[in-house]
């Protein structure tokens, strides 16, 4: 098929789709389009490629997916069925949720249709959702029309004819003086040189400044000169470039200055046309084009292009000497990007013009450093309408900056719409975003009134976009986060303003924290020594360390979340764009202090979950350190003091070593050494007669860390087991399984493992304690001869363990938390269910259930896992809160419960008995043997379904009445509280603490 | 103008044969302080010749000719006191042309250090028998760092690597540019790229599998070395002013060396004699190299003898 036919039916296809947009396309390019097909070409020949329908985009399909290559993402996504009736075409639509195709949904939607969203992004109707993204991309063309630069063209146009300035005899004083700064280039400077030599115009002169070079720059130069009297040599001591190119400007002659720098060569036909250019029509700035592969880069920039990129080639450009000595020169303030810096101020004033020749070949692109960003976040903030503006109190603005990633931006607004807070502002920063991400931000902003967007199109680094945002913002405290989070959580960023209330705090510093619960980092410190090197404050260690230090003065913020007062931010002028690739927030911390602005603190609320590559310790360290030990003599006081109120000493020092880049370190690599405390927890004194030693505790769970393990009853069980040991002084983490190996449980006395699936090994010089509440199966005499002290939730395994593997393992039952069951949580008079169960199918049909619907029982379920064996309207819901089980409980009339076989034969009491008889409920139970004397009246045993139907039947005679369970609940809330248990525990691990530091 | 010139002198007789005598007189002529370093074990005669001409310097023999530069510009002391450094050995006949000439056509080349010929063989470099530095380059960290760092080598393939092209690498990377006396043009490397495919038909047998056709191949691109390849150009009234020793002993790419002896004998009878006598007096101290043995023209190959050998150049420039 030949290409035109190929297009012509891919035409047709588009047209087919239904999914074809004319008036949209048209907003996207400023094109009137003849008809559908017209515009489904223009679609499919697009590049950058154009979205051909609001709910359709092809970049997103692209992003998301893996589209081949050569196919159009839309093409590919119509080509099969499934695909386009499961992966939405556009973020803003969840095809999921329709029950047709998407074209047909939309062959019937009207106006007022509501689109099925996601969750993100709340309820929005067709016509609103097509009026917002039409009026977002008109809004994005009309700024890409004034900022994008032509690409290459292949060819340039003619040159202006007229005279040259060749003929010009060389006069005393030349016409152009070519001013070339030089440091430690000596091989490259002939070729330089020999360019110069080589244009036709040769009334010139060339200053070349030598830096202070120290290879043979000098004697190259001299070399030249003698063959050469157009050439000036200037020496000065090194100072930089643009202080180089001063000292070149000050010796220039001529009417005009170019500028070569020497690592690079002029087209032989450069220098006479543009300067006969400027001579003819008596204007101070022309330039040439540069020659890239596959044609030119012609063109003549304005500002507002200038400040989305370096598009003039310095070397390419001639001044009129008088316009750049008024300009004041280079600015030597810039230790970088002055090219573009000049090409900025030129233009502020002064249009500039293109003569068709080629300079020179293009540079090769290098990376936009910080000094970019310091050029263009002088233009992009203006700090005295920031200053000006008015600031509302008690909002708090979040300040994020985007770059991409269509699903995080999604999240930020999705977390703005759950948080319904109207002093909750968010405001997106997007940094160099294309057309689709720029759109969907767009239509997403409107709909939120809190929200608020700026566009930067260049590439600048974080520290100026948040800037930008916090000159944007207009909450009385601004938060600041430069990095991914995992979960953009706003109620937590704004409760993270709340040690701003105290005037002597500038600066509050989240707890950041991973997905396996440790800390990543809760603020910088600095290790002994005078380097400037921060480290993270309680890397690797559990929540708990860190929940000690809360409220504590740090040295510095570190990580890519920081909250102050906006008037703060403002007088620090915000982030420094030039730390802004590296540690910027350490150094914002650190000014503040230097300005008695105030100190940082350690806010430890709400943990904020990310990533350790959230912070740049590895590449873009040592870069980062340079800066902040060229700036700050000495690491700034309360390393020490952080780590005290985190319970720690500073004991040693500890060098990490990485290779300059952060990587491997060879030997012959000169290391970088950055200094971390060898900390070591306080001891209390353990030779107290009366009462117990305050011990360092872990918990170890089978359960998994982050949401998923909140539906595990063992991470409620052991959280409040930790608290009833804190109760009694102890200091208690709990880790959930994936941070079993987490180093920092070295500084621990006591580790006590809740034994699930997983065997643990117990460290040898911690006091190793193990808890078996379930699987005793897998417990084998090994396992518990590791243990220092081993108990189980079972009187009589303990008793047949012991006499058979001669480990002494002693019962400690299940327990209950009476300060969450109790009878006094009941909703009423026997009010809310009948029969009650709560707990998972685990996949098989529950002795306890299956009997309860095989006599007809009026029985609800609180579950997941049960549509398959039982009618849907018996389960009330698929998951309980921890904390509304005890409403639950003491508001049945019957609980229900049984347990795992192994279990039950085992007399593993289960904890389900423990608190719904806490909660004075009448509980019916499979039989378990050894459940202790004080439950025996509130729980009744069934062995089949009539006996089931007896106890359900007669409950009023067989159990106590209302008062007396109420009176014998408290006493189990007494007897077997988590605090009881606690009591157990603590006394045994001080024994064995005492009896090891004896030894 | 002030010029000096470090003269490298061997001789296994400890001699100072002719064509030696008359390149110190020529030095002497043209350079305002010539010194002659000698490893050579100099008997009387030879020792009151060069004293009375010249600064000399005896050293003992090893280092070859590189060392001996090193040597002499240490003892010529304070070199920022020359217009330019010349360092020079006694391995070739001439100067066919005055040294004020070739000095002086020289002086007006915008280059940093120069000699009689580049060559391209193993890099780029300017052939060390002969080369002349500019104040410039003598007062560059290149070159104070390039003689201060020498050690005295006794592998002549080693000295060439290191120094040879070394010298011209280091001073070519530190932002340096060489030119030669000799310019070639277009005839003389067509000329010359005859004359090393000739060559490579004498290195070895022709090739038999693919292999040996490679290295063959490889061999006829091989970049050539000006002093044997373009010898015959000393013909054109000294267009290259020097005839090496070690061409009209080795004959190196097989262009009938007997016959350029007797060529440069008839033009330059003054300049050539006594080169005869010398080159069968020292045969024995100087073996065929095996790097450098030929084997005999492969017998279809004769009849193009005559298009590369030596012979008076058609145009006398």
């Amino acid at each position: 098929m030949s290409g035109g036919r190929a297009l012509r039916a891919q035409v047709r296809q588009v047209l087919d789709s239904g999914l074809l947009d004319q008036e949209w396309l048209e907003a996207q390019t400023g094109t009137a389009y003849a008809g559908p097909a017209e515009a489904a070409t223009a679609y499919l020949t697009s590049h950058p490629r154009l979205s051909p329908h609001p709910l359709v985009e092809p970049d997103w399909i692209e992003s998301e997916h893996t589209v081949p290559a050569d196919e159009d993402p839309l093409l590919w996504w119509l080509a099969d069925a499934e695909r386009s009736a499961t992966l939405s075409p556009h973020p803003l639509v969840d095809v999921s949720r329709l029950a047709r195709p998407l074209s047909a949904w939309l062959g019937d939607a009207r106006p007022d249709t509501r689109v099925p969203t996601p969750r993100e992004v709340g309820p929005l109707t067709w016509g609103e959702l097509r009026r917002l993204a039409l009026t977002a991309v008109r809004e994005h063309a009309a700024l890409d029309a004034v900022e994008r630069v032509p690409g290459p063209t292949p060819t340039l146009p003619a040159p202006p004819s007229g005279e040259s300035p060749a003929g010009r005899t060389p006069g005393a004083v030349p016409l152009v003086s070519v001013l070339m700064a030089c440091h430690d280039q000596a091989p490259t400077l002939r070729a330089a040189v020999a360019s110069v030599q080589a244009q036709g115009l040769g009334d010139w002169e060339l200053v070349v400044v030598d830096d202070g070079s120290t290879d043979d720059t000098d004697q190259v130069l001299a070399g030249l000169a003698a063959y050469d009297e157009r050439i000036v040599v200037v020496r000065i001591p090194h100072g930089g470039l643009a202080r180089a190119r001063n000292a070149a400007l000050a010796r220039a002659r001529g009417r005009y200055v170019a500028f070569l720098d020497p690592g690079r060569t002029w087209a032989p036909g450069f220098l006479a046309p543009v300067v006969a250019a400027l001579e003819a029509d008596g204007r101070d700035v022309a330039h040439a084009a540069t020659r890239v592969r596959g044609g030119y880069h012609a063109v003549a920039p304005t500002h507002a292009q200038l400040l989305v990129d370096q598009h003039v080639d310095l070397d390419t450009l001639v001044v009129r000497t008088e316009l750049l000595r008024e300009l004041g020169g280079f600015d030597e303030s810039l230790g970088g990007a002055g090219d573009h810096d000049l090409a900025l101020r030129l233009t502020e004033r002064h249009d500039l013009h293109l003569v068709p020749v080629v300079g020179a070949d293009a540079r090769r692109d290098a990376e936009p450093d910080a000094w970019t960003s310091v050029v263009l976040g002088r233009r992009l903030v203006d700090w005295d309408r920031a200053d000006r503006a008015l600031r509302e109190p008690g909002r708090t603005s979040v300040v994020v900056v985007v770059r991409g990633n269509a699903a995080g931006i999604l999240a930020w607004y999705g977390a703005l719409r759950d948080a319904a807070d109207e002093q909750a502002e968010l405001v997106v920063v997007g940094v160099r975003v294309r057309r689709w991400i720029d759109t969907l931000i767009r239509v997403l902003t409107a709909r939120q009134p809190t929200a608020r967007y700026e566009r930067v199109p260049a590439e600048v680094n974080n520290a100026v976009a948040l800037d930008v945002g916090l000159a944007r913002s207009s909450g009385e405290h601004v938060v600041l986060v430069s990095g991914q989070l995992v979960v953009p959580d706003l109620p937590a960023l704004r409760r993270l303003a709340e040690p701003l209330d105290d005037d002597g705090v500038a600066l509050a510093q989240p707890l950041l924290v991973s997905g396996q619960g440790l800390v990543v980092c809760a603020g910088a410190t600095f290790g002994p020594g005078r380097s400037v090197r921060p480290v993270p404050f309680l890397e690797g260690h559990a929540v708990r360390d860190a929940q000690a230090a809360d409220r504590t003065t740090l040295p510095a913020p570190l990580g890519p979340v920081v909250a102050a007062r906006a008037t703060t931010l403002l007088r620090l002028r915000g982030v420094d764009p030039l730390a802004g690739d590296g540690l910027p927030e350490v150094d914002l911390g650190l000014r503040a202090v230097a300005q008695g602005l105030g100190r940082t603190v350690l806010a430890t609320d709400v943990p904020l979950t990310c990533t350790r590559a959230a912070l740049p310790l590895r590449r873009r360290y040592a870069d980062a350190i340079a800066l902040l030990e060229e700036r700050y003599d000495a690491p700034p006081p309360g390393s020490r003091a952080a780590w005290a109120a985190a319970g720690f000493d500073v004991v040693g020092v500890h060098h990490r070593l990485t290779g300059p880049d952060g990587e491997r370190l060879t030997a012959k690599d000169l290391p970088l050494a950055v200094p971390q405390p060898v900390v070591v927890p306080h001891r209390s004194p353990l030779a107290v007669t009366e009462g117990l030693p305050a011990l360092r505790w872990t918990i170890d769970l089978a359960s998994p860390a982050g949401r998923k393990g909140e539906s595990w009853g063992d991470t409620h069980f052991a959280r409040a087991l930790a608290a009833a040991l804190e109760r009694l002084g102890q200091r208690v983490a709990v880790d959930p399984r994936q941070a079993r190996h987490r180093a920092t449980r070295d500084h621990d006395d006591v580790l006590l493992v809740l034994r699930g699936l997983d065997r643990v090994a117990p460290r040898p010089g911690t006091v190793s304690m193990e808890w078996v509440i379930s699987h005793p199966d897998l417990v084998d005499a090994a396992e518990l001869a590791s243990y220092d002290a081993v108990f189980a939730a079972s009187v009589s395994w303990s008793a047949a363990t012991t006499a058979r593997t001669g480990v002494p393992v002693t019962p400690l039952l299940q327990c209950t938390d009476p300060a969450l069951f109790h009878p006094g949580r009941a909703d009423g008079e026997d009010a809310a269910t009948d029969v009650l169960f709560v707990g998972s199918s685990r996949g098989v049909y529950r002795t306890a259930v299956r009997s309860a619907v095989a006599i007809g029982a009026p029985l609800t379920i609180h579950g997941v896992g049960w549509e398959q064996f039982v009618d849907p309207a018996a389960i009330a819901s698929t998951f309980v809160a921890n904390a509304d089980l005890g409403r639950l409980y003491a508001s049945a009339s019957v609980v229900l419960n049984d347990h795992w076989e192994d279990m039950r034969r085992d007399g593993f009491v289960s904890n389900r008995l423990f608190d719904a008889a806490a909660a004075g409920a009448r509980v019916v139970s499979d039989d378990v043997v050894g459940l202790p004397d004080d439950l025996g009246a509130l729980v009744r045993f069934f062995h089949d379904e009539d006996e089931l139907r007896r106890l359900l039947d007669e409950r009023d005679t067989l159990f106590p009445a209302a008062d007396e369970r109420r009176a014998l609940a408290e006493r189990v809330g007494v007897a077997h509280s988590f605090d009881a248990r606690a009591v157990t525990l603590a006394e045994t691990a001080a024994r064995l603490v005492r009896e090891r530091s004896a030894e | 103008m002030s010029r000096l010139a470090v003269m490298a002198h061997y001789d296994p007789e400890g001699l100072v044969r002719p064509h030696a005598r008359r390149q110190v007189e020529a030095l002497v002529a043209g350079i305002e302080d010539v010194l002659v370093v000698s490893t050579a074990r100099l008997d009387d005669e030879s020792r009151r010749w060069l004293s009375e001409r010249v600064r000399l310097v005896e050293r003992a023999n090893y280092g070859y000719d590189f060392y001996s530069y090193k040597v002499g510009l240490d003892t010529a002391g304070d070199l920022s006191a020359y217009d330019e450094v010349i360092v020079c050995n006694d391995s070739y006949v001439g100067p066919l042309r005055p040294y004020d000439r070739i000095v002086a056509e020289m002086a007006a080349r915008p280059v940093d250090f120069w000699g009689f010929t580049r060559s391209a063989r193993i890099g780029p470099h300017v052939q060390s028998f002969f080369v002349a530095f500019r104040p410039w380059t003598v007062a560059s960290r290149a070159f104070r760092l390039f003689w201060s760092d020498m050690e005295p080598l006794s592998d002549r393939s080693k000295v060439i690597r290191r120094y040879e092209v070394g010298m011209s690498a280091r001073l070519h990377e530190a932002g340096f540019t060489s030119a030669a006396y000799f310019e070639e043009d277009d005839d003389d490397r067509r000329l010359s790229r005859r004359r090393v495919r000739w060559w490579a038909a004498h290195r070895g047998r022709l090739p038999r599998s693919r292999a040996e056709l490679e290295v063959f191949r490889q061999r006829l691109d091989v970049a050539w070395n000006p002093s044997a390849a373009m010898a015959d150009r000393a013909l054109a009234d000294g267009r290259l002013p020097f005839v090496k020793l070690d061409t009209l002993r080795y004959d190196p790419y097989g262009l009938d060396a007997a016959r350029l002896l007797t060529l440069c004998e008839k033009r330059f009878p003054d300049l050539f004699d006594g080169v005869r006598t010398t080159l069968e007096e020292t045969a024995t101290f100087y073996p065929q190299r095996p790097s450098e043995r030929l084997l005999p023209t492969p017998l279809a190959l004769r009849p193009l003898a005559p298009l590369v050998r030596y012979r008076v150049p058609a145009r006398q420039r």
